[in-house]
């Protein structure tokens, strides 16, 4: 029998994180607005952020995590909730339905743990997994390079054995959070002839921490929306123990495809929350703002498109529920997962675009949040594989 | 020391609302529940007076099977027992909610009986008084902070330049007002041990000479209005001009 019901602890959950966000992250977001509210004001002239800011955005993290909202996703055994993907959906939604403000921080994201890093051995849980769960200390996941996106078969950084430790030389571009990770998570060919015949094989997986010799943070990269975020990371003769492999040698590829599926997940349930706040300030704008007589929202244009995004955004969170369910009963969801990214992310750009068009000239004003929303909604169909990715795994599952 | 503390679920005080076409009852479609601020409030105190004590805090509250959904909230936040003396929706006045409360509670000795000054939604102030005078204890009301001291508790109002300060024997009843602490968020941990507790369910009777309600009436909504009275110096005596017109300055 298909039951729809939303657990009572999941309720209770979402309503602890609205408590949070309402009372305790909303003030720190209007002390804080300067910074919100215009990019360059929160950017050094590196292009990193400004510690102010960043002091900040810890701020909430750590708070998020005291509560034990931060790492909830994640196994009671290294401090986190056991929150199934459901409730993460759940969860997830009711965050980003708050906006794009400090609230981008209180659930984790490539900074933070994921399942993947379940495969550290119990000191590094310890010594590293934990401390993430906590919000202590943050990450980042670095796969991409200037050739090397979604096609792992062009990897240039490699990692050669030496004795019981690796010598690693490369460059990731494009890395979240990689200019304050306390570590990095980086894929590296350690087995170049395997690589070359198998393409997904012969990839390692190594944990990296920050203070290692050669490890150096590239130029800040200058995006759509200015988080301060992305950056390079440049290795040079790294000496790497080899206790720092993640998971097993030579399989660092389908140690990477273990999070993507969930990471997929987590930018369309971000897509369903931001869709549903822009769908209520349109609402309330349609309803305030008056044209020619009447409330813009009597206007059958208005109506329009209102209709067809309260219809997409009920499709989108359909798929996520189905998507996130089947994920909890250990099941496959490759094809699911892609299609809920592609189609979630394309349904808030076209909510974001529509909000911007109601909202007309306010909509491309920095005063509303709506045109940053915009910016962003369009980043969404770039990261964790873009459209085209998404839709070459579905067509692949239609045995074209 | 054991303590309990009263909570109303009411309207989210944030939310807009419409009233039933017969005026009897608030449109609940698409409505946020939640405590009452004040009774928030009063649950932080239950809570770190036990933190601080030591014993074991209970929250009550009079309503629906819905209102569970606060008794869950009070104990994710760390109350130890819930009681819903469990109706069956219809509205009861603070006469008889008081009625209830002391009829299921006089068996069980508290040392301090926590409510909110006044529900957010009717807003009567009157509960927490009647209890206490139903049951023969001191009761301080509008309080905004609570110190115990072996069996003495001092209570602190807030006045216009300063504080009142009450001295009472326990056991006690306290109204407690926003102000007093800053209510917790509930955090993950407590939701998921409220999950385990206990809520205990009693079925009061309504008397039937109660208060009767004729309407709700919805007030007026207040409006804001923008007048840019000029650019500049030339603004000056128009802004003094508005000041004449509205009295504020002869």
């Amino acid at each position: 029998m298909v039951d729809f019901t939303i657990p009572e602890e999941i309720q209770m959950i979402c309503r602890g994180l609205r408590s949070f966000l309402e009372k305790e992250v909303r003030p720190l977001e209007e002390q804080y607005k300067r910074y919100l509210e215009d990019e360059r004001a929160r950017l050094q002239d590196d292009g990193s952020l400004v510690p102010e800011f960043k002091s900040v955005l810890n701020h909430v993290r750590r708070r998020s995590a005291d509560l034990g909202y931060y790492g909830m996703h994640m196994p009671p055994e290294v401090g986190g909730g056991g929150v199934s993907r459901v409730g993460m959906f759940y969860a997830l939604r009711e965050v980003f339905h708050h906006g794009l403000g400090l609230n981008v921080v209180v659930l984790s994201g490539p900074e933070g743990p994921s399942p993947m890093l379940l495969q550290f051995n119990e000191p590094q849980r310890e010594k590293y997994l934990r401390p993430l769960v906590r919000g202590e200390m943050t990450t980042c996941f670095a796969l991409t390079e200037p050739e090397a996106g979604s096609d792992i078969k062009n990897l240039k950084t490699r990692a050669e054995k030496k004795g019981d430790h690796y010598i690693l030389n490369g460059m990731k571009t494009f890395i979240t959070n990689a200019a304050d990770a306390d570590f990095a998570q980086v894929f590296a060919v350690t087995d170049p002839k395997t690589y070359k015949e198998h393409g997904y094989m012969g990839v390692t997986a190594f944990l990296v921490e920050r203070d290692t010799p050669g490890y150096q943070v590239g130029k800040i990269n200058r995006s759509l929306i200015d988080d301060g975020s992305q950056a390079e990371l440049i290795f040079e003769n790294c000496k790497i123990p080899k206790e720092n492999v993640i998971g097993q040698e030579g399989m660092g590829f389908y140690v990477a495809m273990s999070w993507l599926g969930i990471g997929r997940l987590n930018i369309a349930a971000w897509s369903v929350g931001l869709a549903q706040y822009l769908l209520e300030r349109c609402v309330e704008y349609a309803n305030l703002r008056t044209a020619f007589g009447k409330p813009i929202g009597k206007y059958q244009h208005i109506r329009g498109m209102l209709a067809e995004s309260a219809a997409e955004l009920y499709a989108a969170e359909q798929m996520l529920l189905h998507a996130s369910w089947k994920m909890d009963q250990g099941e496959s969801v490759v094809d699911e997962s892609s299609m809920a990214k592609w189609y979630a992310t394309n349904m808030l750009y076209r909510m974001a675009d529509r909000a911007v068009q109601i909202h007309g000239g306010m909509g491309v004003m920095k005063e509303l949040p709506i045109e940053r929303i915009f910016r962003f909604a369009r980043i969404l169909r770039i990261v964790e594989g873009t459209d085209e990715i998404q839709k070459e795994t579905i067509a692949k599952s239609l045995e074209l | 020391m054991n303590v309990l503390v009263c909570i109303k679920r009411v309207p989210d005080t944030g939310a807009r609302f419409e009233l039933t076409a017969d005026a009897q009852e608030i449109d609940t479609r698409n409505m946020e529940y939640a405590i009452s601020p004040h009774e928030e409030c009063a649950v932080e105190e239950a809570i770190r007076l036990v933190e601080k004590h030591g014993g074991s805090a209970t929250v009550l509250t009079l309503g629906s099977e819905a209102a569970s959904e606060q008794i869950r909230e009070a104990l994710a936040k760390g109350v130890e027992r819930g009681v819903l003396l469990e109706t069956d929706g219809k509205e009861w006045d603070a006469g008889a909610t008081a009625q209830a409360i002391v009829e299921a509670i006089r068996a069980t000795p508290f040392d301090v009986i926590l409510f909110g000054n006044e529900c957010a939604d009717a807003g009567n102030y009157q509960v927490g008084v009647r209890v206490a005078q139903q049951l023969g204890l001191p009761c301080v009301t509008g309080i905004k902070a609570l110190e115990i001291n072996g069996g003495m508790a001092q209570a602190k109002c807030e006045v216009a330049g300063g504080w009142e300060v009450y001295e009472v024997p326990m056991p006690a009843v306290f109204t407690v007002k926003e102000g007093i602490n800053t209510p917790r968020h509930p955090s993950l941990r407590g939701i998921m041990a409220a999950k385990k507790k206990e809520i205990g369910r009693v079925k009061p009777t309504q008397p039937n000479v109660q208060l009767l309600k004729k309407r709700l009436k919805k007030p007026p909504e207040r409006s804001g209005k923008v007048e840019i009275l000029g650019q500049g110096k030339e603004a000056a005596s128009a802004i003094v001009a508005k000041l004449k017109e509205l009295g504020v300055i002869q």
